[in-house]
């Protein structure tokens, strides 16, 4: 691991648990919902992120279809890999908070139903990239993939919002007591997917700088023969 | 010999083979068929709960046979590298793309003037009305836009036939729910501004992927 990294590991294992601390300790329950609402500081920063992963991964894939730098198609894998691991942290958290209060584990709610949406998306673009064998095509397939996808999102989120009657609340409702610690949730999720992002990256340049060595000792080996 | 006229040959060709063969038409009928039939005894609906859920199903019904039809329209020039040999007379591939496009969209159209008498007869829901054109031609639009550019997409992973339907129904569905919910306004009572909202969706979706579509087929099409 790179010394930097470490660093940023560290900081993050630090703001996880004075996060942790915020959440159980100082933030006060909600009057109406109880202790069950604390996993909201988790539920909502995982969505918020994943959607801006995922705008990331879309941003990204127009770079590297300009540039056609592998960096660039490996730090977009690393960002849609973490992003795929926001969502479903933040579908089955949302499902968990919703039984409770909505008496069901599933309700059909615009921004649940994006997610969900977005979901399928992230997993179609992780398959693309798993079912296509050379690393080239993986990337150009995938590109494709992000900014459709990233483009497709905004479009799912007013079409579904469209068609539901749900009011629809913003944390900014929220009394300051509650705010902060879920502005600070939102900073150490942040720091914790960067270092993830960083790290998963290393490990793919690692895994592209091992294919291409392999590719340059056969090439070697063919033209000793 | 000028690019729109290879372009409407390419055309003419997808649908020759369609005329001659008459294999997708045939197979998307006995599809909208079956799908009924199994949606019937799946969801053990009455006379009532056909016409509330008519728009619903007559589009998933549209939509899954799109999806046969995308897969057969590149069938044949995937298996003999056609698309290859038109890039490789220097047409403009915003021309191939839209040849490609055209033939979809014209192929889907045809399929669902077949399937909507069909539905009419067995669902009692007649959703036959000017008006349905709107959602029906704005639909394939955007379903023959999207859709020519990731069968050239899933044509590069392994499992193409597997990943076509994967890529194709998230992307899809807003176009979906904007179908389905004007098909409910236009088979009832209704002024036309209860269809704008859903026609900014249709529209909006038409004219962004008109923009990246032929952008993105260009680069894609390189393999």
């Amino acid at each position: 691991m790179k010394s930097g990294t470490k660093y940023f590991v560290w900081i993050s294992a630090v703001l996880i648990l004075v996060n942790m601390y915020l959440i159980f300790v100082v933030a006060p329950p909600d009057m109406n919902l109880g202790e069950v609402q604390r996993i909201f500081y988790l539920h909502v920063p995982m969505a918020i992120l994943s959607f801006l992963l995922f705008f990331i991964v879309a941003g990204l894939s127009v770079w590297y279809l300009i540039k056609k730098d592998p960096k660039i198609d490996n730090l977009s894998n690393a960002f849609a890999e973490v992003g795929l691991l926001c969502v479903v942290l933040a579908l089955v958290t949302g499902s968990i908070w919703g039984r409770p209060v909505w008496g069901v584990w599933w309700t059909w709610e615009p921004r649940l139903t994006t997610t969900l949406i977005l979901g399928m998306i992230y997993v179609a673009y992780v398959m693309a990239r798993a079912y296509t064998e050379n690393q080239q095509k993986s990337a150009k397939v995938a590109s494709v993939l992000g900014i459709i996808g990233g483009i497709n999102v905004p479009i799912v989120y007013y079409s579904v919002k469209l068609r539901s009657i749900h009011p629809e609340g913003t944390v900014w409702d929220l009394p300051s007591s509650m705010l902060y610690v879920f502005l600070f949730s939102i900073l150490a999720f942040s720091v914790l997917i960067f270092v993830l992002v960083r790290l998963r990256y290393h490990v793919l340049e690692t895994e592209s700088y091992l294919a291409k060595l392999e590719l340059t000792s056969n090439q070697k080996t063919l033209e000793n023969l | 010999m000028n690019f729109i006229k290879i372009m409407w040959f390419m055309v003419a060709k997808d649908l020759l083979i369609e005329l001659r063969t008459k294999e997708f038409l045939s197979a998307s009928l006995v599809l909208g068929l079956l799908l009924v039939i199994v949606l019937n005894f799946g969801m053990q609906m009455s006379a009532a709960d056909w016409i509330m859920s008519g728009p619903g199903i007559l589009w998933i019904c549209f939509l899954f046979t799109s999806v046969i039809a995308v897969g057969k329209v590149f069938e044949n020039d995937f298996n003999t590298d056609a698309l290859l040999g038109v890039d490789l007379l220097g047409l403009n591939r915003d021309f191939i793309f839209i040849a490609k496009a055209l033939s979809v969209f014209i192929l889907i159209s045809v399929m669902e003037l077949i399937l909507i008498p069909v539905f009419i007869v067995l669902l009692g829901f007649n959703p036959i009305s000017l008006f349905l054109l709107l959602p029906v031609v704005l639909f394939n639009i955007g379903f023959s836009l999207i859709s020519t550019v990731f069968a050239v997409v899933a044509r590069q992973t392994k499992s193409k036939d597997l990943m076509l339907p994967i890529l194709l129904l998230p992307i899809n569905l807003p176009i979906l729910i904007a179908a389905v919910e004007m098909t409910h306004i236009i088979s009832g009572e209704f002024v036309f501004t209860d269809l704008t909202n859903w026609l900014v969706v249709l529209v909006g979706f038409d004219l962004i992927y008109l923009v990246i579509c032929p952008w993105i087929f260009g680069i894609i099409l390189d393999e």
